[in-house]
């Protein structure tokens, strides 16, 4: 009798449950699931639209095999991994620093705090437009400043130079999201018990070292949580290059993102096949490193009730 | 004095302090400079601005601010951007919050599969999605419309809200569920009465951080979105830009117009943007 | 409820999107019953454009009270974006600006069922020359409004500084042409203007028309198909003399960082001394100087190409058209769409182009404007050329196209050279379906 009544819960329990997760996973399947299976399968494909129809034609795997020779893909590919893997390292650092010279709680601080924090709410759309301004090599602010300090050899075009474009885009990201970063690391600073700190002070530790041995374990799991979402987020730049370089000069700034939507939407084709199997192929190349990241940091836990 | 002069040296000495408050300072400049650079310019006009970028106009052209406004679609683009980011993340709030609360309260065998395979989305770029979601969109007629473009960014922006939402429901105590069971109330009425209200603050935080993710949004909007007037506010400003060219001081003019509200809400409600992004990312 | 968080709580969200509701509802109420006719267009910055296609637009409004028109300008890569997408998902503006199939600058609209046959309307306003670039088929798709071809722009006071005279014949070989970038550059000023952030095909107008010289005719047209090596020796001698001018100066270095708009505008500063560029110039120089235009007591000058010594392609040059409109297959007033479009090639609408844009057209005009000073000066740097069909890209395929552009943009920005782009180039044509 009991086990009857457990189970007719337990019904109950998964028909609720089913109730309340149901739009969430139709969400899921319709606009996620479906559409990764899709891209998949025109991958094998020739997808042509004539007149507004859609026609299939069945080529195996001739796209993908294009994928691999494509050059500019692969450069694409670098330039995003290369921006996805640098920027932590400069990002986090430095909102880290910040971050500490804002525990002080002065109001100073905290005026800098609001300051320091806005470029994370401007559109990249038009940050690419104020950057490019600065980075003009005619009247841009930065040659100027290089010209006034002296350094007028340093004077460049620096998003007309293949080796200086992608550098100088990096540095707008990192302008951009070193506050999201900082507040980040202040809340998780902020939360080390007081004590600990002055105990470790009174001990004759220097800041340095109460930086080193102290702070920076207490927060190795925020830290590590702002990495994967800095290498996510830098996965996905595409205002910034649209707005600025385009993906020039000689790709030096192509991503995955700019090409597939050069390729689907700009070039003047209207086959989708190709631009499938691109993205399918890198959606394997993302899994791939997701699971090697995900497998380096098992040990975090990253659910803390 | 004497305190001001203690903590001084706490921290390392006159040299390190001064070392310090340049950086600062410097770092200060490093952010703000550019748009403050930006301001200036929009106060002068073209001619000025290739003579001299970089002077403080003496005589600030406020008319280059009427003139944008007047002449542009700012203020349908502002309209249209509240109705899709308005509408993403209401749905988003409610079919999250519901998710989450399932996952956090209602386990199932195979349930943590399934939220881990949701929060996996996380990680998928948008190009790798935009192709079939194009399609998608065609064939239910929700392409070039606020609507389609809000309900993808639910869909893109669910697994974020689900896990914050799954944290926060997960730390409430299941007494008061247990209570309210006892007095017969059903899950459903459970959920809206007691849950949600409760989940305020972290409900606080999903508004935040997606009203400033959407809000910037602009790889979808500029593929699903053809209609001039049905443009966001990225796509209003990248045409903006194309329409005035060569025309520097309008130009800095429309950019500056395009962040204002933004800022203006971030200067009064300061304190709840900074906690809110913040609260997303860091535990206990 | 609690208020802790102030506007931001749920009763503030559920306000807000209430409102915004009610905003949309209320801009979505449905207008006025006039028939509406939309027309999407480039040519966002260049004011005399513009104001021709408005003139256009007006003369149809007068003659169809029941009409509405909406005109949304673009700039041209935004355009091309729109326009893919929306007519691949279905929609789409009644008229549209667009480039000839067979340039490739645009997606394949025709070949894709997309354009309605406008040949009844505008057949009888094309010039015979302009007929196989505005039909497919039996299907007459555009009106072939602007035409162009590459020409060096260049300005007289900076070349009598440096001491630059130009033979009578206008006719300058590469030699002389060497020569010239090396006075102006020691003039203080940098020879060529080019930009080439916002249109990749700026930085090989130079290479493809000396290409043109040195290799003659069939190599040239043979380059697209991939029948024409880059190795070829010609070829590579004349890669490699744009190779000897970029390294004599004759770029910026910023040449990936300029816009189109802006090497207009470097050049009519003054501190530029040659423009090289296709003959649309005329919609950006030809506006008021507050929108970026040339200054009317500019010291405009035109000159051809480096001509080779002994070559036999040195009255050649390419000629092609450039912005037109066509309706699209879709349009509820195709016919309608098809009147406006007639009336911009109207005789007389034709020579106003000319004159307000001083543009090249490819509709048969009234010859109103051959005493005109620019266009006199067009004409005797042009004297005696015989055009093909161009510009070198033309039939190239996407990916052969895209290395082509980059590569001759690395070219004269000098971050290749002439060796390293053959190699490129042989690599790309490797992978042309000949």
């Amino acid at each position: 009798m009991k086990s009857v009544w457990k189970n007719r819960k337990r019904l109950r329990a998964i028909n609720t449950a089913a109730l309340f997760l149901t739009p969430a996973l139709l969400f899921y399947a319709l606009f996620i699931v479906f559409p990764l299976l899709q891209s998949l399968v025109f991958g094998f494909f020739k997808v042509d639209i004539l007149g507004g129809e859609a026609t299939y034609h069945f080529v195996g795997l001739d796209n993908y095999r294009a994928v691999i020779d494509d050059t500019v893909f692969w450069q694409a590919a670098k330039n995003t991994l290369v921006w996805a893997i640098t920027s932590p390292f400069l990002e986090i650092p430095v909102g880290l620093l910040l971050a500490l010279y804002l525990q002080r709680g002065t109001r100073l601080t905290k005026f800098m705090r609001v300051l320091w924090f806005m470029p994370v709410l401007l559109p990249q759309i038009v940050v690419g437009i104020i950057w490019a301004w600065i980075y003009n090599s005619e009247w841009g602010a930065l040659n100027q400043i290089l010209k006034t300090i002296g350094l007028e050899s340093w004077m460049r075009a620096w998003l007309g130079h293949p080796d200086t474009a992608l550098p100088a885009l990096i540095v707008v990201t990192t302008w951009t999201w070193i506050g999201f970063n900082m507040i980040i690391l202040l809340a998780a600073v902020s939360s080390i018990p007081k004590d600990l700190l002055e105990a470790a002070r009174l001990d004759g530790a220097t800041r340095v070292q109460v930086l080193r041995r102290v702070i920076i374990p207490l927060i190795r799991p925020v830290i590590a949580n702002l990495m994967i979402l800095c290498f996510i987020g830098k996965m996905k730049v595409f205002d910034l290059i649209w707005a600025t370089t385009q993906g020039g000069p000689m790709w030096s700034t192509e991503t995955v993102a700019t090409y597939t939507v050069k390729r689907a939407f700009y070039w003047n084709t209207f086959e989708k096949g190709y631009p499938s199997a691109m993205a399918t192929t890198w959606f394997v190349i993302i899994m791939a490193i997701s699971l090697l990241i995900t497998r380096a940091m098992q040990k975090k836990d990253t659910l803390e009730y | 004095m004497n305190s001001w002069l203690r903590k001084y040296q706490q921290n390392g000495g006159l040299v390190a302090r001064l070392a310090e408050t340049l950086l600062m300072l410097g770092y200060t400049l490093f952010t703000f400079s550019p748009l403050a650079w930006v301001f200036t310019m929009s106060l002068k006009d073209t001619a000025t601005i290739r003579n001299s970028p970089y002077s403080i106009p003496l005589d600030p052209r406020w008319a280059n601010y009427t003139d944008v406004w007047f002449t542009s679609n700012y203020s349908q683009y502002f309209i249209n951007s509240g109705y899709a980011v308005g509408l993403a993340i209401a749905i988003l709030i409610v079919v999250g919050a519901m998710a989450a609360y399932a996952f956090a309260r209602m386990p199932f065998r195979g349930s943590e599969f399934i939220f881990m395979a949701i929060f996996a989305s996380i990680m998928l770029p948008a190009q790798v999605l935009l192709i079939p979601l194009f399609q998608l969109l065609v064939k239910y007629s929700l392409i070039n419309t606020l609507t389609g473009l809000a309900l993808v960014y639910v869909a893109v922006q669910l697994p974020m809200a689900i896990y914050i939402l799954r944290s926060f429901f997960a730390q409430i105590p299941r007494e008061l569920a247990e209570a309210a069971r006892m007095d017969g109330c059903g899950e459903w009425k459970i959920f809206w009465k007691i849950m949600m209200p409760i989940a305020t603050p972290a409900i606080s935080t999903i508004l935040i951080v997606n009203f400033v993710a959407l809000w910037n949004e602009f790889i979808f909007a500029v593929i699903f979105i053809q209609d001039e007037s049905k443009r966001t506010l990225p796509l209003g400003v990248m045409k903006f830009v194309g329409d005035v060219y060569e025309d520097l001081g309008h130009m800095a003019a429309g950019l500056v117009i395009s962040i204002i509200p933004v800022l203006l809400l971030y200067v009064f409600f300061s304190e709840k943007f900074i906690k809110g992004m913040s609260a997303g990312a860091v535990k206990g | 409820m609690d208020n802790e968080n102030g506007f931001f709580g749920r009763l503030g969200t559920r306000l807000t999107l209430a409102a915004m509701v009610l905003f949309t509802a209320c801009a979505a109420a449905p207008a006025a019953a006039a028939e509406k006719i939309t027309m999407w267009s480039h040519w966002a910055d260049e004011q005399n454009k513009k104001d021709f296609v408005m003139e256009a637009v007006k003369r149809f409004k007068d003659k169809n009270p029941g009409f509405d028109v909406e005109v949304v300008w673009y700039q041209k890569p935004q355009l091309i974006t729109a326009l893919t997408t929306s007519f691949q998902a279905g929609s789409g503006p009644d008229i549209f600006y667009l480039e000839p199939a067979i340039t490739g600058a645009f997606p394949p609209f025709v070949d894709n069922g997309f354009m309605y046959d406008i040949g009844k309307q505008v057949d009888a306003l094309i010039e015979p020359w302009a007929y196989p670039f505005a039909k497919k088929g039996n299907m007459t798709y555009l009106l072939p409004l602007e035409a162009y071809m590459p020409v060096l722009y260049y300005n007289k006071d900076i070349f009598k500084r440096a001491g630059v005279t130009l033979p009578a014949d206008g006719k300058v070989d590469t030699d002389a042409f060497k020569d010239i970038v090396a006075k102006t550059k020691a003039a203080g000023v940098t020879p060529f203007s080019a930009g080439t952030m916002d249109r990749d095909w700026a930085g090989s107008l130079v290479t493809e028309s000396v290409l043109l010289r040195f290799i003659g005719q069939d190599k040239w047209q043979n380059i697209p198909t991939g029948k024409t090596a880059w190795t070829d020796p010609d070829v590579v001698a004349g890669l490699k003399y744009i190779e000897d001018l970029v390294k004599a100066g004759a770029y910026s270095q910023g040449v990936s960082s300029i816009k189109l708009g802006e090497s207009h505008g470097l050049f009519f500063g003054g501190k530029y001394a040659m423009f090289p560029m296709r003959t649309f110039f005329g919609g950006r120089a030809f506006v008021p100087v507050e929108k970026g235009g040339m200054a009317p007591d500019f010291p405009l000058g035109i000159m051809d190409f480096p001509v080779v010594k002994g070559g036999k392609a040195n009255d050649l040059t390419y000629m092609q058209v450039g912005g037109s409109y066509g309706v699209s297959a879709k349009s509820k007033n195709p016919a309608k769409a098809a009147e406006l479009i007639a009336l911009m090639g109207t005789p007389d609408m034709a020579a106003m182009w000319m004159d307000k844009v001083k543009g090249q057209t490819g509709v048969k005009a009234d010859a109103t404007a051959a005493n005109d000073p620019y266009f006199k000066m067009l004409g005797d740097a042009t004297k005696g050329l015989k055009p093909l069909p161009g510009p070198m890209e033309l039939g190239m395929d996407s990916s052969y196209r895209d290395v082509f552009y980059k590569t001759s943009t690395a070219l004269v920005a000098g971050h290749m050279n002439a060796d390293a782009m053959v190699k490129q180039m042989e690599e790309a044509r490797a992978k042309v379906k000949k």
